[in-house]
């Protein structure tokens, strides 16, 4: 039955693949009128499409119109520099595109269209298109303004020292933004439009020369493949071009971040900037950009590596901790030193349940808080945590349903996973996957689950770079910001793994310096 | 799809080959001293098990010593009896609601009858099963063993936590060396070599009843051949180089004594075979303060300092040539040195070996003791007046 199933589907796949002929061109009418009403009809006559008719010129009226989007428009700009020159032409001829084209319109973008499709889509996005009576063409004006979001700081990924803008929304911002920090003409941003309803602005940023030709290509590829209705998200774009879609892991990383997205584009990485959301992914992205944050390059070296350290730690509490508190406390008593050990019986003395189903149904109970937490309106919210922290976890404590050191090793591992933003989603699933091991196997399970994670770690690529580079494959040249960070001066190559062409960043010998003696005798 | 198959075989060989050796913390009663014995009579070993209760091992109530809520001591004892240890410990567990865990046993205590029907026997089912760890102490109990697991402890729960923290204190003055099973078991498996245990007892009636280490046990084989005294312990001590610390009183020549620390020792043993005749040539250096002097002599002086360093080392060889003197009374080897000639003469061993306690007491040591004194304290002049 499953391979009549699989026939079925495999058959289904074939339909769909065979292609449908559906650009059909239209092209432009002379009659005014007639054009109108084609363009209204394709927009369905919607009550946000603005349509005006009017006269241009004393001696030889010409009829010609508007249309627009409203609330996509700047409407000030129409009147002002649109309208108001158009109506006050005093010309003896009757006036045409081409002159129009020339003079009289103060619009910074323009651009001529033939074709009914362009057109509309040009009035989709923003534009307005100017049309006059007996020419099969149009002016598409760019007017385009809406309301839109301010730029602030993003809230997932705050830092302490460090620019405090985050992208937003609109793709022409976010372009802008990285604009501002990338001032050299190399910064690329190649777009394209993906989603045949949503037709979503993708933006495919690069710094020519630094980026590897071959990896902007196959970013494209990877876009151009995306044959969908709609893309509501970058989110599911990272899913449509993902390396490996059934990993724990993320390969392709995200931020909401300017400075970050830069840093990353300065790498040799490319980003993908989707219009419609604040998220901008890089490629590709490797297992160790997780336990990067941009502060590790703001505060001092050795603060920020101790920062870098206590987020491995964390990651590895928030993977293993329950696991292994399950492991000890049912398997491996001998393991616990033994006033440790007599404080965990003592607290779980009398308790209904095995460790392992504390330790999972405490896990659920804290998903479901976090959970809450996050979807109820704020005032809410409050009340949530309070419930969570006292009634949940002091009052299953006192009576006796779960040990109090349950509790503990819950806390602290859904705390010590957001330390690491990035591998939050795979910390919370192997968490689970590893105190159901240590439940069945104990230390046994806990192991082998470790060295399945290290293959499957091993075995993904990001974009063609393996996941685990510049350690597994070892890179000797790129274990500056893996374990430690080395003081900025020092990183003078462009991350090997990555293979960018350029292969300098810096000069070599800036490291600062005490200026010589009688160097500094202009003091006196 | 045969691999999506595959998985779920996999995944039901390994659930439900899984949890089968799974012990909750509140399934588990945990052992922390054994003591055994043995009655020749029915030729039955007896074992006493200290059991803890972790609930009133944890309860802040400490005053007079282990009774925690509702009145229920911290710990408690189990008697059991069997043809061989392990029917013992079986019939332990079976006498309670939890399986007796062995994993945190920090002492094991031997009575009378067993040190008599010889303690080899009793320790096999220690080192061969899993769960008890080659770290815990050996004690000889003197006396009888039931004080000693009845023992109320002033500040700890359990007596075993009374006599492993002794153990550790141990090196305070180095009259006792704290034998670990593993240790214990090494020198019974030893041809030569003695093994020794420290002797534990309860001394005192009531209220004042106090543990207290008397000595050390020397055994040939399994078998017990006498006793030395704390001093004696130190003295063999000094020759296997396991002082770690300890204290001297040398008299002042006024007035009052001067109080050493040793502060590291040190031990080389050189056997040499000349013909038939075996001599050991053992160099002892040990480094130590001062750290009282009650008299009025000024240790600031080197001269004075050297008086004292002197003394310190005929002291010290005082107290090993009595350890010698014990040990050749006995024919026990209990520095090692058929060890050492083992090591040294591999072939001529190999004669000597048979009839090591005879050669043993004719064995010739030299001794050479090196004592430094090193610093004196934080006051320089003695604070008795002339």
């Amino acid at each position: 039955m499953i391979r009549y199933l699989a026939k079925l589907f495999n058959a289904l796949a074939k339909r769909q693949r065979s292609p449908v002929k559906q650009s059909s061109v239209t092209k432009l009418d002379s009659g005014l009128t007639h054009n109108l009403k084609h363009i209204m009809d394709e927009l369905g006559n919607g009550s946000d499409v603005v349509n005006r008719q009017f006269l241009i010129g004393r001696s030889a009226p010409v009829l010609a119109g508007v249309i627009f989007i409203d609330g996509l428009v700047d409407q000030e700009m129409i009147n002002d520099n649109i309208l108001q020159p158009l109506l006050r032409i005093e010309l003896e001829r009757p006036v045409d595109l081409d002159v129009l084209e020339k003079s009289f319109l103060a619009v910074g973008g323009l651009k001529r269209v033939e074709t009914m499709e362009t057109l509309v889509e040009g009035v989709l996005t923003g534009d307005t298109a100017l049309l006059i009576d007996g020419q099969p063409s149009a002016l598409l004006l760019s007017t385009k303004k809406w309301e839109q979001r301010g730029i602030s700081e993003p809230d997932t990924e705050v830092i302490v020292k460090g620019a405090r803008d985050g992208f937003t929304e609109t793709l022409r911002t976010n372009t802008a933004l990285l604009r501002r920090r990338i001032e050299h003409p190399a910064l690329r941003f190649d777009t394209m439009k993906i989603g045949k309803k949503t037709r979503t602005e993708i933006c495919v940023a690069y710094i020519q020369g630094v980026a590897e030709d071959k990896l902007v290509e196959e970013v494209k590829k990877r876009l151009r493949r995306i044959d969908t209705a709609g893309i509501l998200s970058t989110e599911s774009i990272d899913q449509f071009i993902d390396d490996a879609p059934f990993s724990p892991f993320a390969t392709v990383g995200y931020t909401e971040r300017p400075d970050v997205c830069a840093a990353k584009l300065m790498e040799g990485r490319v980003a993908i900037i989707v219009d419609g959301t604040p998220v901008v992914h890089t490629v590709p992205f490797l297992f160790w950009e997780s336990f990067q944050s941009p502060d590790d390059y703001n505060f001092r070296l050795f603060y920020a590596n101790t920062m870098r350290w206590i987020r491995y730690l964390a990651f590895f509490t928030s993977v293993l901790l329950p696991g292994v508190y399950v492991a000890l406390s049912s398997y491996h008593q001998e393991l616990i030193p033994t006033n440790l050990l007599i404080s965990m019986a003592a607290a779980t003395e009398g308790t209904p349940f095995p460790a392992v189903v504390e330790a999972l149904g405490m896990g659920v109970v804290f998903e479901i808080l976090r959970e809450a937490g996050i979807r109820l309106p704020r005032p809410v919210g409050q009340a949530v945590s309070i419930v969570g922290a006292l009634v949940i976890g002091e009052a299953t404590v006192t009576a006796g349903l779960v040990g109090a050191p349950v509790v503990i090793v819950v806390a602290l591992t859904a705390i010590a996973s957001f330390l690491v933003p990035s591998q939050v989603e795979s910390a919370a699933f192997l968490r689970v996957v590893f105190t159901c091991l240590a439940g069945v196997f104990g230390a046994l399970g806990i192991i082998n689950g470790l060295i399945f994670v290290y293959i499957h770690l091993a075995s993904l690529r990001s974009f063609g770079v393996p996941f685990l580079a510049p350690v597994a494959p070892i890179v000797p040249a790129d274990l500056k910001d893996v374990a430690v960070r080395v003081p900025i001066w020092m990183m003078w190559t462009r991350p090997k793994s990555i293979d960018s062409p350029d292969r300098i960043r810096q000069a070599m010998r800036i490291r600062p310096e005490v200026p010589e003696e009688g160097h500094d005798d202009d003091r006196s | 799809m045969r691999k999506g198959w595959m998985v779920l075989a996999v995944l039901v060989c390994l659930l439900a080959g899984g949890c089968w050796d799974r012990q909750e913390l509140d399934e588990l009663a945990l052992a922390f001293a054994a003591g055994l014995d043995y009655d020749m009579e029915q030729k039955q070993v007896k074992l006493i098990t200290q059991v803890i209760r972790p609930g009133q091992m944890k309860s802040a109530e400490s005053g007079g010593g282990s009774t925690g809520q509702g009145g229920q001591k911290a710990s408690f004892i189990l008697e059991s009896q069997g043809k061989t240890v392990f029917e013992a410990v079986r019939k332990a567990s079976f006498q309670i609601s939890r399986r007796v865990n062995w994993t945190h046993n920090m002492v094991i205590i031997f009575g009378k009858g067993a040190v008599k029907a010889g303690v080899d026997k009793f320790l096999d089912f220690f080192v061969r099963d899993p769960e008890p760890r080659p770290h815990q102490h050996i004690l000889v109990a003197d006396g009888r063993m039931e004080e000693i697991f009845k023992f109320r402890p002033n500040l700890e729960k359990a007596s075993a936590q009374t006599l492993e923290g002794m153990m550790k204190n141990a090196v305070m003055t180095s009259e006792i060396y704290p034998v670990t099973l593993q240790e214990f078991v090494n020198d019974l498996m030893s041809y030569s070599k003695a093994a020794t245990a420290p002797v534990v007892a309860v001394i005192g009636e009531g209220k004042d009843q106090k543990l207290q280490l008397v000595g050390t046990a020397v055994f040939k084989r399994e078998k017990c051949v006498g006793k030395i005294d704390p001093k004696e312990t130190r003295g063999m001590l000094w020759v296997i180089g396991k002082v770690k610390s300890g204290i001297f009183s040398v008299p002042s020549k006024d007035y009052g004594e001067v109080g050493i620390e040793i502060i590291q020792a040190s031990s080389k043993i050189q056997p040499k075979l000349d013909g038939k005749e075996l001599t050991v040539r053992v160099d002892v250096k040990a480094i130590c303060n001062i750290g009282e002097q009650q008299g009025g002599e000024d240790v600031s002086k080197p001269e004075k300092l050297f008086r004292f360093q002197k003394k310190l080392e005929s002291e010290i060889k005082k107290e090993i040539e009595k350890a010698i003197k014990r040990s050749r009374e006995m024919k026990a080897d209990i520095f090692g040195i058929g060890e050492a000639f083992h090591r040294k003469y591999p072939k001529q061993w190999k004669s000597l070996e048979p009839e090591w306690e005879q050669h043993f007491p004719k064995v010739k040591f030299s001794l050479n003791v090196k004592a430094k004194l090193e610093l004196i304290g934080e006051s320089l002049r003695p604070l008795h007046a002339y």
